[in-house]
């Protein structure tokens, strides 16, 4: 241990300048991304913007170098190296770079991150799983470049090995896309729902679990370390390379094949649903289309109905989505293959405009304008199966399908004057009013931070707001549905290969928490148009409001889990399907059109 | 017992054959030269001792432990100093000794301190800023300090003038004690050498072709000028008599007897050219690796 930190003293002193360099850098990016949500004016925005992204541009080009100037401080390569020719133990001197690279590419980061997470309080638990999952990715990132470090014997040769590396990631990322399309193509194949249930309602998607990516990681850290530990105590660069191709390999494999998914977030449906939740076709009679995504694809025919769900008490939404169902005509029976989409099930007595009827009621307002983002009530795809399986004329017979149900949680969780400085924070999520506009177009400033984890086995709740005007009976959604909850704009390539596509969006630079300022406004004059027979309005009327006496209102929506429901029709009629176009390579269903 | 021995030591590097079947043994306590032309292979050679080079044929130990398996325990014992080593060069010369202080449990301060003195050696900037003459003194400093009992030196007096080559000899001089230590030095530096060492081998393209201790190498070697009193002197025949010719102007011929200890050495000269006028010089260790260098060798000419 004492020669472990000899050396790392020395590494330390030598490198001195980059090092406080890297650590100004790091906590400048923090300072950045924890007071930039407090500048309203859009200039100093901008200015901040390109300062953040400069930045962090110099940040990765001095964490990239100072690790690679690290490593090559004692060559692993080569027969000139001071260290060869001294009693340096190889593992002690791995040690002392590991330790060195730990303390500054984990420990620095973590810390300045556990300080703005907690400026922004973010209770400790979260702070924990945030820095477990940004250290992890980090770790693996550090070791990954401490071993091409260690195979290069200046920055510039590093130079030239990372481009080619890289060049191979594309290579392997192309590979991996096509295993995952494989099994998403098996798992359809045999009409067994994936793990991480597909999108339930709409713009919510679930997470997918993030056991296979934590232990992918684990793996290649793993594997990493242990070529570095070759590197050092056998300097065999040939092998060293050779076996390094296996290590995204065997991560890849692992990531793939996992089978345990210990943190898969699976909410267990409340316990009024198990019994008493019910579905039941509407009076209204199927639609039946056509359709064709490609020219060599088989031509399907898709049947939807609008659905009713019974026993769901107040402050719940359901939706359906199709698992497997078979049509049993006289003379034949057909095989439907799993539902490509879900869609609201309507709750109560009627089918026609009931989301709107149920923010009525939530909200407690005669009239609410806009919504939660919800798609058009378009009914439930029941049967789904190739055109020619179905006579050409329609069809009669009788219907058994097993539907996924899953089901939301909206409940008012605050309600906040609109006044500057009105906080609201549930769990790791925080919105401050920092500024409200009340003309035309009324709008907040709202400082919004978020931290997720990966560990959590919790579907993060999503939060939408309203301004309500208690007085005139009247709501409207904002034109942010989900408030502060994802950053599209965050490159995703690595934490999507790791934590897969969902809530979670990594990078090994910054991680699991964002914070930042959004204007949320509500538009007043606000006309929406939906196709005819789709269910929604037709046209919401202008709305002319004194808006001073209104409120903030903080919607909760909770996934609160699925359980299956067998739909039983003794006599469903098809009639003639109606001939659906693909127009612009997007496509659309307006039933009834 | 040997220090350092190899056996059919050899070293590829794709289709150049970089060193060959180099058999060698250097006994405690003996200063040993390897000599040669460039690109002969001395310095693939001491890589290989060194484990900084993986043989691929042969073998050789090193302190008595197979060179590829050479760790901390064995370098503890080990000085070695490389005109190609890259020193940590952002050290001063006594950051460099305090660098390297804790992993040496020899390590004798006292003696530090006098080779400091003795190599006038000047802690006033970092090393890269430094006369490569300094940097020398520093890795030899770094390198005697702790008293190793074999001292491993690449082309140590290469490019250095002839004050500071005299410094280092004398600090290599002031270390022995009470203990057996062991030189092995590679150059072409053949004068520098010849005060320092025991025994010379001399490589030439890869091979070892002398291994032998100076004093008998001396003795062995002359120069011999015969002036025939005729018109065409008789042929000088290296393989069978160990003499190298080394060519001829009119009458008079020159050749290296390589083996003039042997009691008739003169007898065979006399009876090879009667009559003739023979005068034997004596070598120089330079004159003698210089007259292997110039000639394509044979085996039993050496």
């Amino acid at each position: 241990m004492r020669r472990v930190t000899h050396i790392l003293r020395a590494d330390v002193r030598r490198f001195r300048w980059p090092i406080a360099a890297w650590i100004l850098l790091t906590a400048g990016a923090f300072t950045i991304e924890g007071t930039s949500p407090f500048v309203s004016d859009w200039r100093s925005v901008g200015s901040m913007q390109t300062g953040e992204a400069l930045l962090a541009l110099a940040r990765a080009i001095t964490g990239v170098t100072l690790i690679v100037l690290i490593v090559q401080a004692h060559a692993l390569v080569g027969t000139t190296a001071f260290w060869l020719t001294r009693p340096f133990p190889p593992l002690a001197l791995m040690a002392a770079k590991l330790l060195l690279l730990a303390a500054l590419f984990l420990v620095v980061p973590a810390i300045a991150e556990a300080v703005l997470m907690s400026a922004y309080r973010v209770p400790p638990a979260r702070i924990a799983g945030v820095t477990f999952d940004a250290t992890l990715l980090r770790a693996a990132l550090v070791v990954c470049l401490a071993v091409g470090a260690g195979l290069a014997r200046t920055l510039a040769r590093f130079a030239v090995l990372a481009g080619a590396v890289l060049a191979a990631v594309v290579l392997l990322g192309f590979v991996v896309m096509l295993i995952d399309t494989w099994r998403s193509a098996s798992v359809n194949a045999t009409a067994t729902l994936s793990v991480g249930r597909p999108m339930v309602f709409g713009w919510m998607m679930p997470p997918k679990d993030a056991t296979a990516g934590i232990a992918a990681c684990v793996v290649f850290l793993g594997t990493a370390l242990l070529l570095l530990r070759a590197q050092y105590r056998r300097r065999a660069r040939a092998r060293v390379i050779a076996l390094a191709v296996t290590v995204p390999v065997l991560s890849a494999i692992v990531w793939a094949l996992w089978p345990w998914h210990v943190l898969q977030a699976d909410p267990a449906p409340p316990v009024w649903a198990r019994d008493g939740l019910s579905i039941a076709p509407d009076d209204s009679p199927p639609v039946v289309y056509r359709t064709q995504i490609g020219e060599a694809d088989a031509r399907q025919r898709v049947v939807r109905l609008p659905l009713i769900a019974s026993g769901v008490p107040s402050g719940w939404l359901a939706s359906a989505r199709l698992v497997r169902a078979t049509y049993t005509m006289d003379d034949s029976e057909v095989q439907s293959r799993p539902g490509s989409w879900p869609a609201l099930v309507a709750v109560g007595e009627t089918t026609s405009s009931f989301t709107s009827e149920f923010l009525n009621g939530l909200l407690d307002v005669d009239r609410t304008i806009g919504g939660l983002g919800f798609p058009p009530d378009t009914g439930v795809e029941i049967l789904s199966v190739d055109d020619e399986q179905l006579p050409v004329e329609g069809a009669s017979g009788r219907y058994r399908g097993e539907l996924e149900v899953a089901l939301l949680n909206v409940a008012i969780v605050a309600r906040l004057p609109l006044k500057r400085g009105q906080v609201f924070q549930e769990g790791a999520y925080r919105l401050v009013i920092d500024e409200v506009r009340l003309d035309r177009t009324p709008g907040v400033r709202v400082r919004v931070s978020q931290a997720l984890s990966s560990v959590g086995r919790t579907y993060p709740p999503v939060y939408a707001v309203f301004l309500r005007d208690s007085g005139q009976r009247v709501a409207i959604g904002s034109d942010s549905f989900a408030i502060g909850q994802f950053n599209p704009f965050t490159p995703v390539l690595a934490s999507s290969f790791v934590y897969g596509w969902g809530w979670h969006f990594y990078t090994p630079w910054t991680s699991g928490f964002q914070a930042r300022a959004e204007w949320v406004t509500f538009r007043t004059a606000h006309v929406r148009t939906y196709a005819p027979g789709s269910g929604g309005p037709v046209e919401a009327p202008p709305v002319e409001i004194e808006w001073s006496d209104a409120e903030l209102v903080v919607l909760r929506l909770t996934d609160a889990g699925a359980l299956h429901r067998t739909l039983e029709i003794d006599r469903l009629v098809l009639p003639k399907p109606v001939e659906y176009r693909l127009e612009g390579g997007i496509q659309q269903v307006f039933p009834g059109q | 017992m040997n220090v350092i021995e190899t056996q059919a030591l050899g070293r590829r590097f794709g289709r150049v054959e970089a060193v060959r079947d180099v058999t060698l043994a250097v006994p405690a306590g003996t200063v040993f030269a390897l000599l040669g032309p460039n690109g002969a292979g001395k310095t693939t050679t001491i890589k290989m001792l060194m484990n900084l080079v993986a043989p691929t044929s042969g073998s050789a130990t090193v302190l008595g432990v197979d060179s590829r398996r050479l760790g901390v325990a064995e370098f503890q014992r080990i000085g070695y100093v490389s005109e190609n080593q890259d020193l940590p060069d952002w050290m001063t010369p006594s950051e460099l000794l305090a660098y390297c202080r804790p992993f040496y449990p020899s390590w004798d301060e006292a003696l530090a301190s006098r080779l400091q003195a003795a190599l006038a050696l000047r802690s006033s900037g970092p090393l890269r800023s430094q006369s490569r003459g300094t940097r020398m003194k520093a890795a030899l400093l770094s390198s005697l300090a702790y008293r190793p009992e074999l001292i491993v030196l690449d082309e140590p007096f290469s490019g250095l003038d002839p004050v500071v080559r005299d410094e280092l000899v004398r600090a290599l001089l002031e270390v022995p004690d009470e203990r057996p230590w062991t030189v092995f030095v590679s150059s072409h530096d053949v004068d520098e050498v010849e005060r320092l060492a025991d025994t010379v081998g001399f490589m030439l393209d890869g091979r070892l072709v002398l291994a032998e201790r100076v004093d008998a190498l001396l003795a062995r070697y002359r120069l011999v000028e015969v002036v025939w009193p005729g018109d065409v002197p008789p042929r000088v025949d290296a393989a069978a008599d160990g003499w190298q010719p080394q060519g001829s102007s009119g009458r008079t011929v020159r050749f290296v007897d390589t083996r003039h200890e042997r009691p008739d050495a003169m007898e065979r000269i006399t009876a090879h050219f009667p009559g003739a006028s023979v005068q034997v010089l004596p070598m120089t260790l330079r004159d003698i690796l210089v007259s292997l260098a110039k000639r394509p060798l044979h085996p039993e000419a050496v």
